[in-house]
């Protein structure tokens, strides 16, 4: 218990902190890190690099937002070159359908990607000289236009050849990095914008990302950069703490997956229903365990990789909030996604969210608070996770993209409705008791709720919206 | 930092962090949001107050939370933008 406090408060700690500001404590503090990073990424040399280039950035004062740039390219740019990853794989698979082979994937996905991002800063540039043009009022809105016409384009049986190729390549591009193309757009009327060096900066950013942007954009930067020595010693020594937590989750996650999935022998959602649709499923019991187990693992991989993250970015300097916070502790359900997810909320209520609730239904307060919740929750959330998969569509064709994507789409509607209800009744005054029956009542509403809403959350697609209706009826022992 | 509105603020602000069970005393220059003491819900119940009280027409800004992250940020916005308005405090 001595050592847990003593670890609790290591960035309280006056003589640590003074440590840390010195070389040798600076070198420990990066040589500790790197080996508990590569305990996840099971690859010193990947952790060397990532927090190599954390560390470097933090300690170098000047010329901040140009090394910020540097450092995210030429990471992007080595990514999509020399690594293998998803984009080469969904570019290659329209190459093949349209028979072109003229130059491998790597090389069309690298090309394509230093012209969106000339194309991204031409943007940026153009918003910010005509403040009163659509795509300065409208970004997002222009944003979401834009990948959905690139989608009918290259998908929708309009073109064939070469030009399918590469306006497919560029929708890939295009989806990858459009929520921090978003961010770089609002960011462009704002009093105190940053430079564009730092906007290019921030398309996945050195410290690592997915299609959401972990640390959102310029304008959270700006404000969280540590300003001294102090600062940003103590800045580092959280986002140690956050790295130690995160590792923790990754072992308590390999120890319970070990637990449920070989010794009692629950498995994921999606093969339980497998099961069922096969006519042999287990008992209700176990189903009921394999989604109790589902939502735990879901949890704990988002605490585990957000807060990774996130202690990069600190490592940096930047004092970012956690990524997850606590989320045993959300007695609503926009709390719950507050503390799991911070950052795919944020993106949300940025986007979505304030912009709904500043202009539409002003004089109409229960519903305007609805309404924009629904924007964010429902056709914000939709809209993230459909383009986000819109590779799907080379197997699956268009038609089916969206059908396939329905069980996803009511998700979503059920999960805003949810929200946004609870909203309006604490716009309205209610909170949750905070007695310890109330704290009880308020944690089982919410995780039952989002528990059993998973059946309809699980993305892998394999299973319609009708069959996933039937297991849920199934699991409270309706038979259909 | 013009006091009156200040003082017609806090208030509502501490009221609002007690709701998030922050008994913490607030300063002019605590952050609110970006420090996590208040989250995004709760800033929709500050534009809808400044929108109430002072007739702020948050459509016609450009806004950004962190215009609203402390009570002396709050003070200035709202001093901006109800002169923008005309409005007399």
């Amino acid at each position: 218990m001595h050592l847990l406090r003593i670890f609790f408060t290591l960035d309280k700690n006056p003589w640590v902190i003074e440590a840390a500001q010195n070389p040798l404590g600076k070198l420990l503090l990066f040589v500790c890190a790197v080996l508990i990073f590569s305990i996840e990424s099971h690859d010193l040399v990947q952790a060397v690099l990532f927090l190599g280039m954390s560390f470097t950035y933090a300690y170098i004062p000047r010329y901040k937002d140009l090394l910020l740039l540097l450092f995210t390219q030429c990471l992007g740019l080595y990514r999509i070159a020399f690594s293998p990853n998803d984009l080469h794989s969904d570019i290659a698979k329209v190459m093949a359908q349209e028979h072109f082979s003229q130059v491998p994937a790597w090389q069309l996905a690298l090309l394509i990607y230093v012209l969106y991002l000339l194309l991204a800063w031409g943007t940026l540039i153009y918003v910010r000289q005509r403040p009163d043009s659509l795509a300065a009022r409208r970004p997002i809105l222009l944003l979401i236009l834009g990948a959905f016409a690139l989608l009918f384009l290259s998908s929708g049986g309009l073109i064939d050849g070469a030009w399918r190729v590469l306006i497919w390549s560029f929708l890939i591009i295009y989806c990858a990095y459009m929520w921090f193309f978003a961010y770089a757009l609002i960011d462009q009327s704002s009093r105190t914008r940053s430079s564009d060096s730092m906007q290019l900066g921030m398309f996945h950013p050195f410290w690592g990302s997915t299609t959401l942007p972990y640390g959102k954009g310029a304008a959270l930067l700006r404000k969280t950069r540590a300003t001294s020595g102090h600062e940003l010693a103590v800045t580092q020594i959280k986002g140690f703490k956050l790295l130690v937590w995160a590792i923790l989750m990754l072992a308590l996650d390999a120890a319970l997956k070990y637990g449920f999935e070989n010794y009692l022998h629950v498995h994921s959602i999606e093969y339980e229903m497998d099961a069922y649709l096969s006519h042999a499923p287990q008992t209700r019991l176990w189903q009921w365990l394999s989604l109790i187990w589902s939502q735990i693992d879901f949890v704990l991989w988002f605490s585990m990789w957000g807060n990774m993250v996130i202690a990069t970015a600190r490592f940096a300097g930047f004092r970012l909030p956690r990524s997850t916070w606590r989320p045993l502790e959300s007695r609503t359900l926009i709390e719950y996604f507050n503390r799991i997810i911070y950052y795919f909320k944020e993106l949300m209520v940025d986007l979505f969210f304030t912009p709904t609730f500043l202009t539409c239904f002003k004089k109409h307060p229960r519903f305007r608070m609805f309404f924009a919740t629904f924007m964010a929750a429902g056709i914000g959330n939709a809209l993230y996770h459909f383009f986000r998969d819109v590779s799907l569509v080379a197997d699956l064709g268009i038609q089916e993209l969206f059908l396939s994507f329905s069980s996803y789409a009511f998700y979503c509607a059920v999960l805003a409705t949810g929200i946004g209800l609870s909203q309006v009744r604490m716009s309205h005054g209610y909170r949750p008791s905070s007695t310890r029956l109330g704290r009880l009542q308020a944690f089982l509403c919410v995780w039952g709720f989002v528990t059993i809403l998973q059946i309809f959350g699980d993305e892998t697609r394999s299973h319609t919206l009708g069959e996933r209706l039937h297991y849920l009826f199934y699991l409270f022992g309706i038979d259909t | 930092m013009n006091l009156d509105i200040a003082a017609q603020l806090r208030p509502f602000l501490q009221n609002l962090l007690n709701q998030n069970m922050d008994a913490q005393d607030l300063a002019d220059n605590d952050s609110l949001f970006l420090s996590g003491r208040i989250d995004s819900f709760s800033l929709m119940q500050v534009i809808m107050h400044l929108e109430e009280k002072f007739q702020i027409d948050f459509s016609t800004v450009h806004f950004e939370a962190s215009l609203l992250d402390s009570l002396a940020d709050i003070v200035a916005f709202v001093q901006e933008h109800s002169k923008q308005s005309n409005l007399v405090l």
